[in-house]
């Protein structure tokens, strides 16, 4: 498990994301053991079809923000394919945490560090 | 927390128990959707599995369960502890238990175990455009209600299911031209570094943060189209189905909040209402985050055991239409209070007199929630599910445990 950090930008831009769609609420040092199904989206009451179809939506869609607004690319051998179906799994997981989250999203992609480089 | 030796004891021994019950149920259900139907599966009762007979057996005994059922907290984290990456339980690690406490209307209970795996397998992109994505994808979904006392199951429904997806995702994010990543990761910091939540939700660098990322953020259309194969049942496996179909899902959230599909979200109008009268939104602002999906089925259904199967006597297969729609939406976002509803139906065109006469042509079950982070919920439900038989209004408790 990655220490939860304001230096790991794997950490803060997962927290921020989920934070901007309304996910989550809490500030930074109080998210990483917010649980999937204390996210907006779960709803225990639903059958895990429908909550497989609602991570998915939720999926693609941090997957997009991550590559097309934060600047972040693939990991060398992670593509869209698998960097996408972890967060499926991941989002369908109800134990699984925002850290957990940060964790998948650390080893999947290289988020933008400013000044034309990328942080590993 | 302190575990005193007594409990610690009896929590071994339940924990222990229940690990052997769940993987041996588990793998039968595994093995059911594998494996066709086959005769051995329409004797009964001999050859079927009865999971309240092992509580009534010397393996559990009842004062055990009884002691149990007043510690359910402590036994939840037993269980979450076992399932951790780094315990011997790891090979678990996908799989969701939590320890539940049913109630029946006339305030009977029943300890029991709520079970949910959900596998994504694979995925495939054939297109991937911008916002634009198509694609396959393979998943496995395991879910059910297990009770100690079987009669005391409201929820008595177990769903195995594979499924193959295609997919279509449109738009959710307009891709930036302009070179801010730079500048949204300065923002970023400075929000981290924010330790108060009202502080934060307030400041000038979530403000400037939130209105640079949500510019770029558009209505997202995603559509679900799968063939689908699966086992319902009850614990006992004495009523049982399978099934293989079709099935279409519709997601569409407006990421947006100045979006007019947030603004028209009018099942969000009356929580909207409530969130800015209770002045957790200080104007009126329905979430289109929380537009709710909506599923539709066709089954071909094969009841291999029970009640169902006598109703259809020669009939090997009945067709089933099925609908769902989810909904869920923040009471209070700042203090992640939730209020949760879903709708399930089930229709059987065309069914018999017989199978008229004993309502089982068609079911519906609703379900609603108040969810807390506290721990404590609270929930109904009303209706019934394929393979439950009783038509029950229950409250059922469900026990989270802030680890």
């Amino acid at each position: 498990m990655i220490t939860w950090s304001k230096n790991n930008r794997a950490c803060t831009t997962t927290w921020s994301t989920l934070l901007i769609l309304e996910q989550i609420s809490a500030v930074f040092v109080d998210s990483s053991a917010i649980k999937i199904q204390d996210f907006t989206f779960w709803n225990q009451a639903g059958s895990s079809d429908i909550r497989r179809l609602l991570a998915n939506t939720l999926a693609v869609q941090l997957d997009n923000i991550f590559t097309m607004i934060r600047g972040a690319h693939y990991e060398s051998n992670v593509t869209k394919e698998t960097a996408t179906s972890g967060i499926v799994d991941l989002l369908t997981a109800a134990e699984k945490t925002v850290n957990d989250l940060a964790e998948l999203n650390d080893r999947n992609y290289v988020f933008w560090a400013g000044e034309n480089t990328h942080e590993n | 927390m302190k575990i005193k030796p007594r409990a610690g004891k009896l929590l071994n021994k339940v924990t222990c128990l229940i690990h052997v019950k769940l993987l041996f149920l588990l793998s039968v259900l595994l093995l059911l959707i594998v494996i066709p139907a086959v005769p051995a599966f329409a004797d009964e009762p001999a050859t079927s599995i009865n999971i309240a007979d092992f509580a009534a057996s010397a393996a559990i005994p009842k004062i055990v369960l009884d002691q149990a059922l007043e510690q359910p907290l402590t036994i939840n984290k037993e269980l979450q502890s076992a399932l951790t990456v780094d315990s011997a339980g790891r090979f678990l690690k996908d799989l969701n238990l939590k320890l539940v406490v049913f109630t029946t209307g006339d305030g009977k209970q029943s300890l029991g175990l709520h079970y949910m795996l959900s596998k994504d397998i694979k995925h495939f992109f054939f297109t991937n455009n911008d916002s634009r994505q198509t694609g396959l994808s393979y998943s496995l979904d395991l879910e059910g209600n297990v009770a100690c006392e079987k009669n005391i199951n409201p929820n008595d429904f177990l769903n195995s299911t594979f499924s193959v997806h295609y997919f279509q995702s449109r738009g959710g994010v307009i891709k930036i031209t302009a070179d801010f990543d730079t500048a949204l990761n300065q923002l970023e910091d400075k929000m981290a570094s924010i330790e108060d939540q009202n502080q934060l939700l307030t400041s000038a660098e979530f403000k400037a943060f939130a209105t640079a990322l949500r510019n770029q953020m558009s209505d997202q259309y995603y559509i679900d189209f799968s063939a689908i194969g699966g086992l319902e049942s009850n614990q006992s496996f004495t009523d049982k189905q399978f099934y293989y179909g079709i099935q279409l899902g519709l997601d569409l959230k407006a990421w947006n909040p100045q979006s007019k599909l947030a603004k028209y979200n009018i099942f969000d109008w009356p929580f909207a209402l409530i969130r800015f009268l209770s002045d957790n939104d200080r104007t009126f602002s329905p979430r289109g985050s929380a537009i709710p999906a909506v599923l539709f089925g066709l089954d071909m259904v094969d009841p291999l055991t029970g009640t169902v199967k006598k109703l259809h006597q020669d009939d090997s297969f009945f067709t089933r239409w099925r609908a769902e729609t989810s909904f869920r939406t923040p009471l209070s976002l700042r203090n992640s209070i939730f209020f949760e509803a879903s709708y399930r139906y089930y229709w059987e065109p065309g069914a018999s007199n017989l199978i008229q006469q004993n309502s089982m042509d068609r079911f519906g079950y609703f379900a609603a929630a108040i969810t807390m982070p506290s721990g404590i919920f609270a929930s109904y439900a009303t209706g019934k599910l394929p393979s439950d038989l009783e038509n029950d209004q229950v409250y059922e408790l469900g026990f989270k445990l802030n680890l």
